[in-house]
């Protein structure tokens, strides 16, 4: 018998036994139908490319395309798109040229599991709704432009996250649009990508029902909790220290050296002596504690600056504390400091969309929290401010939809007023009653009120079509 | 302050990458088995890119190890050819320097340098002593002394130099063997290139069987022990201040079956691999828990280094000849480099020296008894054995303190009774059990289960093998822990 003939039939055998335990957890024991996602160096992580499974808690097919974006594979992809993209642009027929065509009109939209349509089925998404809409009354008003609405919304996205998003995914489109829904969640520092986190061929591996039998199954249940993840030592804080120094602004460790010079005990004229380029061989060597008092003693700004001079252990431990902050208190002043990091990111976008014909669509994202309770604050309250600009001259078009979806469901949405009508379940979620007036007309998942349902992403797209075209944004003349 | 840094993790022995890779080189290398040159060639080539998946930087060294103990390899013999001592000496000059120097720069000489900066500090001097942060390249401590063993050979008249560079190449680099042993002997390993390779389906089958085995060792005692028990109880001295004397006895033997998962999970590995292709690679562990006496136990674990160093250190220095005195210190220096070799830090050293230490105390009693050792029945067989396990595993606690600080708490806890076991989840207590017991089986439990599984048909073993794989991937922890002795 030959070698290869001799280990054929091993490697035949063991292929056989591992597809066929696969395939076999698969169709008995319904593993690895689910959309899975990855880590991502600069985005954090992103759904894996052409996925076709259930989402993982309410069994509705999802897709993902060829770009890891929820949904078809889109209809154009230009020249510039798949030289940022390399071997991950789409392989379908792309427009050619780098200027969007006279005839169409593209809308790019960023967020995360509200826009994503977690839980609705691909064809409901208010994305996909809103470019029906779009489309038919264009075609009603004369105007023939192919409207095409991208969506690049991934599930548990910040808005650095979304902002990145365009900077890396969208701005090669040129899109004519770009949406961007706003929830006070969003304003929360982005968690750090963990390197470590993913592994060689974990794309394929990940798929698998093996491997989703194993998380779920083995891992989840019968395995001990792996215990957390031990703080930083100090010698590696103090290498980071480097590394994160130099990758900072320079308005950004100015701020940290004055901080830093102070909790040393120096007076200001005498930490001014020492030269910029110095200043680093004192910091770098700042323990983590040292670093916990300098974030402490921070305010508003300074804290935005000082966010990413963060050593990791830190810098997560702090970056719940403000997640936990934001949600109980959004609106405080304390809080500022958020809303301002993110206006000045979004200033950005808004020079590079511009430089391109393009222009900034911000709205607020309508919660049940805020359907149910008009008297609640909206992030439109700072938002419209930004865009309105304060020169005279418009930044965005902005505007809050949520008192459509309240006029949809009155009835539900004054008796959801009171946040004792809920019912919670034993791990803390709360649920719709059953027994609620107008329960049938709910926009939400009673199971899960963070999201819409099916009905909810039609109403908020013909809320989003209106407000559009009420702005003049969509006209071709603009 | 740390001055070298782990070097960057190796393809891991127990990642899906390393499979598809073995299978690949074991495909095309037996395809390519009857061209000398091109087999060879071929198994450098993935030799160097295997190396490379670590740190490609470092690849350098590895050439350079190989063509300078080449080039002093035949330059040695030349000399003895020629009647020429202190020109063959000047050749095997050249080999020590060049490896020890590498080794020597990239393992330690920060530790060093900040040693006696911190020496001359205490002294009142302020020394301006330069502070280096090295990556150390993975595996260099393996290689250099796999090439430093082929000069010194030649040098000793135990063998002669080979004349293709690609073959001695190759020697070195080989993969199996090039991240963490075993430390193959030139001896061994070069007559093996000579011949053709020839297909044995036993001895593929006897090689799957083996990675199934190291697989099981690191997978499913190693990582469990490690992740549940080990990293949380030698975090530092807050962790080891909690554990009480029965808490640290627990981690104890958790560590020792630990490291010997661990490691003789990866001997294991790199044997099977390297049998699949045809080569042989010496026993690196064999049941070292069941040893006797302390020389016992350093026959059975890391044999590779050890025989390194008994053949290359002690035995140079004048082994036990002389006066006790003289052979204590040859046992002293020999143990504090081996100490030293698994690392630049204070820990190791001491613990070179306690092994070191020991070795001088039991010699000497043994001289005392009547017949000049202990009496070969049951009762002293049980007592030697539990007390070597015990001398051990204490020490390996020594090994395993990331500081003293840390080991100085340990040595608190070993009086402190007062406190109760720590609550642990069961599976670290089965994973204990089923360890030990396998080890310390009467007989060798692995051997007789090798001699069924290649007896199978290959039918049967490619299917044994693909539902081991998938078992020890669903019971083994989340995520790929890298093996310990590649940072050596």
């Amino acid at each position: 018998m030959k070698p290869w003939q001799t280990f054929g039939w091993r490697t035949v055998a063991a292929v056989c036994v591992l597809v066929g335990f696969d395939r076999g957890l698969y169709y008995l024991g319904d593993h690895g139908k689910w959309i899975v996602q990855k880590r991502h160096p600069h985005l954090g992580w992103q759904m894996l490319p052409n996925q076709n499974g259930w989402s993982r808690f309410y069994e509705v097919r999802e897709t993902t395309n060829d770009l890891g974006y929820r949904g078809a594979d889109w209809p154009a992809a230009p020249k510039a798109v798949r030289r940022a993209l390399g071997k991950d642009a789409p392989a379908i027929s792309p427009v050619e040229g780098d200027a969007r065509t006279d005839g169409e009109l593209r809308i790019a939209v960023v967020g995360n599991s509200m826009t994503y349509g977690s839980s609705v089925e691909d064809g409901d998404v208010w994305t996909v709704e809103l470019q029906g809409l779009l489309t038919e009354e264009l075609r009603r008003r004369g105007d023939m432009r192919t409207v095409h609405v991208q969506n690049f919304a991934v599930q548990g996205y910040v808005f650095e996250q979304m902002a990145r998003t365009f900077e890396q995914r969208i701005a090669p489109f040129l899109p004519d649009l770009l949406l961007v829904p706003n929830t006070t969640y969003d304003l929360a520092p982005m968690p750090r990508p963990e390197p470590s986190f993913d592994y060689p061929l974990r794309p394929w591996i990940v798929r698998t029902a093996i491997s989703d039998f194993a998380v779920r199954k083995v891992h989840g249940r019968w395995m001990p909790r792996p215990p957390a993840p031990t703080e930083v030592p100090p010698e590696v804080a103090i290498e980071g220290n480097r590394e994160r120094w130099e990758a900072v602004s320079p308005r950004a460790r100015d701020v940290a050296w004055r901080l830093f010079a102070a909790d040393r005990g120096a007076p200001e004229a005498e930490a001014n002596k020492i030269p910029a380029d110095a200043r680093i061989g004192h910091f770098a060597r700042a323990d983590e504690d040292t670093l916990a008092r300098l974030w402490e003693r921070a305010k508003g700004e300074e804290r935005a600056l000082l966010l990413d001079l963060l050593p990791p252990g830190l810098f997560e431990r702090v970056r719940q504390t403000v997640q936990h902050e934001l949600s109980a208190h959004p609106y405080q002043s304390s809080m500022r400091w958020l809303w301002d990091r993110s206006a000045e990111r979004l200033e950005g976008l808004r020079e590079r969309l511009e430089a391109h014909g393009g222009q900034l669509v911000l709205f607020s994202m309508p919660t049940l929290n805020r359907v149910s309770r008009p008297d609640q604050p909206s992030t439109s309250a700072y938002w419209s401010m930004w865009a309105a600009g304060n020169d005279g001259r418009r930044r965005a078009v902005e505007f809050d939809p949520t008192a459509d979806l309240r006029s949809e469901m009155p009835e539900l949405a004054k008796f959801l007023a009171d946040p004792n009508v809920f019912h919670r379940t034993d791990r803390g979620e709360i649920q719709i009653p059953e027994g609620a007036p107008e329960f049938a007309s709910t926009l939400f998942f009673p199971k899960d009120v963070g999201h819409l349902n099916a009905r909810g992403h039609r109403v908020l797209a013909e809320a989003l079509a209106a407000r559009l075209l009420e702005s003049g944004a969509l006209d071709a003349s603009r | 302050m740390g001055w070298v840094r782990a070097p960057a993790p190796p393809m891991a022995f127990n990642s899906f990458e390393y499979g598809l890779f073995l299978w690949s080189v074991y495909v095309l290398f037996w395809t390519l088995s009857r061209q000398r040159s091109l087999r060879h060639s071929f198994l450098l080539v993935a030799s160097y890119w295997f190396y490379a998946q670590a740190d490609w930087r470092f690849l350098g060294l590895l050439a350079i190890s190989s063509v300078v103990d080449y080039a002093a390899g035949l330059g040695v013999e030349r000399n003895r050819e020629n009647g020429d001592p202190r020109g063959a000496k000047r050749w095997l000059a050249l080999s020590l320097v060049a490896n020890l120097g590498m080794l020597g720069w990239f393992k330690y000489f920060g530790f060093f340098t900040a040693e006696i900066g911190a020496l001359l500090t205490s002294l009142g001097f302020a020394p301006s002593t330069p502070v280096l942060e090295i990556a150390l390249p993975v595996g260099i401590s393996f290689y250099t002394f796999q090439t430093l063993s082929y000069t010194l050979d030649i040098y000793a008249g135990r063998m002669k130099p080979i004349r293709s560079l690609l073959d001695f190449s190759l020697y070195v680099s080989f993969f199996p063997q090039l991240v963490a042993g075993p430390i193959v002997r030139a001896r061994d390993f070069l007559p093996q290139l000579e011949s053709p390779p020839a297909f044995r389906s036993e001895q593929l089958a006897s090689g799957l069987f083996q990675i199934l085995r190291g697989l099981a060792k690191k997978l499913l005692i190693a990582d469990v022990l490690g992740l549940y028990l080990v990293d949380r109880a030698f975090e530092n001295a807050d962790s080891m201040g909690e554990l009480g004397a029965l808490g640290l006895l627990v981690a104890t033997y958790g560590y020792a079956l630990q490291l010997y998962g661990d490691f003789a999970g990866y001997s294991d590995i790199a044997i099977g691999s390297a049998r699949c292709l045809g080569f042989e690679l010496p026993k690196n562990f064999d049941a070292p828990f069941k040893a006797k006496s302390l020389e016992d136990f350093w026959s059975r674990w890391h044999i590779s280094m050890s025989s390194w160093f008994m053949d290359y250190v002690y035995i140079q220095m004048g082994g036990s000849r002389g006066s006790w005195w003289k052979a204590s210190r040859n046992v002293l220096v020999a143990w504090g480099l081996v100490g030293l070799w698994h690392g630049a830090a204070w820990t190791f050293v001491l613990w070179g020296l306690y092994h070191g230490a020991w070795l001088i105390i039991v010699r000497a009693v043994r001289k005392l008894l009547p017949g000049g050792a202990f009496p070969d029945r049951l009762p002293f067989r049980l007592a030697g054995g539990l007390f070597t396990f015990h001398v051990v595993a204490f020490s390996m606690v020594l090994f395993r303190c990331p500081d003293m600080d840390t080991f100085w708490t340990a040595c608190r806890q070993v009086v402190d009774w007062s406190r109760p076991l720590p609550e642990l989840p069961w599976q670290i207590w089965a994973a204990i059990g089923v360890g030990y017991v396998t080890h310390l089986w009467p007989g060798d439990l692995a051997e007789s289960l090798e001699r069924r599984y290649v007896a199978c048909h290959p039918v049967v073993q490619g299917a044994i093998l693909a539902a081991g794989i998938v078992v020890f991937f669903l019971l083994a922890p989340p995520g790929t822990a890298p093996f310990i002795y590649f940072q050596f």
